[in-house]
């Protein structure tokens, strides 16, 4: 939820900071192979829909979940020179370094599913299953490899969702806002030839 | 139909269009980048939730 958001509240930046032509401006962010990622998201369709279940349910799903990683690697590196991307990719690689190291699925802890299930108790999620709906697994904290990486950030009520998400996801929130702020690539490192009749390099 | 074909001629500007393209894109990036899929919103959802939550 919090990254859907991230792109609501770029768009409402941008539309602040374009006065009102928020549409050319997205418009004309020269994004390349956006299939990539829309192929990414369909890759990634049989886990979220899969039920809660030991994870060898859902083994054929969490291969396909784990190939659409390539896919929005490549998606990024495809649009590298975009202005947020870098930081989309960085939390993008956050998080395929913390789902691989824990088996293929995003580590969540049975505390951190009780702040965001208000009612439930730690005993209730049954530790080693994938989490129903979400790319995620249960797994007790002394358990997770790089738990600082894993679903740990939580948005709880009054939050009208309550969610739990990873420094990853933040950092993908982050790049998405900055990304729509405008279509500014990052600049070319250009070695420009001095100009004789001026005498020296003006810059602008 | 004729009124469906009036309000696409008039809304679905190749301009409007690529805008809807690119904010698919990134709701796709944002949703398959991230590992949003741990929200409930209901007590007790997560463990028998017949719903898809983001």
């Amino acid at each position: 939820m919090i990254l859907t958001l991230a792109v609501v509240i770029g768009v409402v930046g941008c539309a602040i900071r374009s006065r009102g032509h928020a549409a050319s401006q997205i418009a004309s962010l020269p994004l390349r192979s956006t299939w990539l990622a829309l192929l990414a998201l369909v890759l990634q369709l049989p886990l979220l829909r899969a039920r809660l279940g030991p994870p060898q349910q859902v083994a054929i799903a969490q291969i396909l979940f784990l190939s659409s990683h390539l896919l929005l690697l490549a998606f990024v590196w495809r649009n590298w020179r975009l202005r947020g991307l870098p930081i989309v990719g960085l939390g993008v690689l956050c998080n395929l370094i913390v789902i691989l190291a824990n088996g293929g699925l995003m580590p969540i802890t049975p505390e951190t599913l009780v702040r965001i299930n208000p009612g439930t108790s730690p005993d209730q999620w049954l530790v080693g299953f994938h989490y129903g709906y979400s790319k995620d697994i249960i797994l007790a904290r002394e358990a997770t490899n790089l738990w600082f990486l894993s679903d740990i950030l939580v948005l709880p009520s009054p939050f009208p969702w309550p969610t739990a998400f990873s420094l990853g996801d933040l950092l993908i929130a982050l790049g998405i806002v900055v990304l729509l702020q405008g279509p500014v690539t990052l600049p070319k490192l250009a070695v420009t030839e001095p100009s004789h009749s001026q005498g020296h390099a003006r810059l602008d | 139909m004729r009124k469906l074909n009036g309000l696409w001629v008039r809304y679905a500007t190749p301009r409007n269009r690529q805008v809807a393209y690119v904010l698919l894109a990134l709701v796709a990036l944002a949703v398959a980048g991230g590992a949003p899929g741990t929200g409930s919103g209901t007590p007790g959802g997560g463990l028998n939730a017949d719903f898809l939550v983001w």
